[in-house]
């Protein structure tokens, strides 16, 4: 867990950006629609992954229940 | 040093974030609270260590130690709602960080009073 989360969230919005940019511009916009969802929940996935870690820890270490 | 890491994730974060806000802004919320959590994550390992160092003072102290927990869990409220109430601000929803924040006050004024009760105790032992 370090960094990197950074960069794969930077990376998953420029590829999302760049299919959303073929999709809409082949006429495509449901799944233009879809494929940004589809980035959005991933990113989600990620991002509560590591902050339940985090506010676990936190938990733990100042005894907070 | 620990701050530099902090400082060069912290640019790391910006660049990447004002990056991401031109093509796509929906995921410059995401970076803010991974940037937050990656730099807490980091702290967190020395936080530990001196939170067990001050439990051990107060366990050779003999300071109630109910006292000390909640002392410690007043810091903690402090950290955690300063943290989300900030990326709040950030993500333009100034109005709900400021309730987190009046939360957290609340929720610290509700977890001091033993900590009041027990001086009144000591004031009234001593007079």
């Amino acid at each position: 867990m370090g960094i990197d989360i950074i960069f794969k969230i930077a990376g998953v919005g420029i590829i999302t950006a760049v299919i959303n940019n073929i999709l809409e511009k082949s006429d495509k916009k449901e799944i233009a629609t879809l494929v940004t969802l589809a980035g959005l929940v991933i990113v989600l996935m990620m991002i509560i992954e590591m902050l339940s870690g985090l506010l676990g820890s936190l938990k733990g270490m100042f005894s907070l229940y | 040093m620990l701050i530099f890491k902090i400082i060069g994730i912290a640019f790391i974060g910006v660049v990447a974030y004002g990056f991401l806000k031109n093509i796509k802004s929906d995921y410059g919320v995401f970076l803010l609270l991974a940037v937050g959590a990656v730099i807490l994550i980091l702290v967190s390992d020395y936080l530990a260590n001196a939170i067990t160092a001050f439990g051990d003072i107060s366990t050779k102290t003999g300071i109630n130690s109910e006292l000390f927990s909640s002392i410690i869990k007043i810091v903690g409220i402090g950290y955690i709602s300063e943290y989300s109430s900030s990326v709040c601000e950030d993500s333009g929803c100034s109005s709900i960080g400021k309730k987190i924040q009046l939360g957290a006050k609340i929720t610290i004024f509700v977890m001091s009073v033993p900590i009041i009760t027990n001086i009144m105790e000591l004031v009234e032992g001593l007079l």
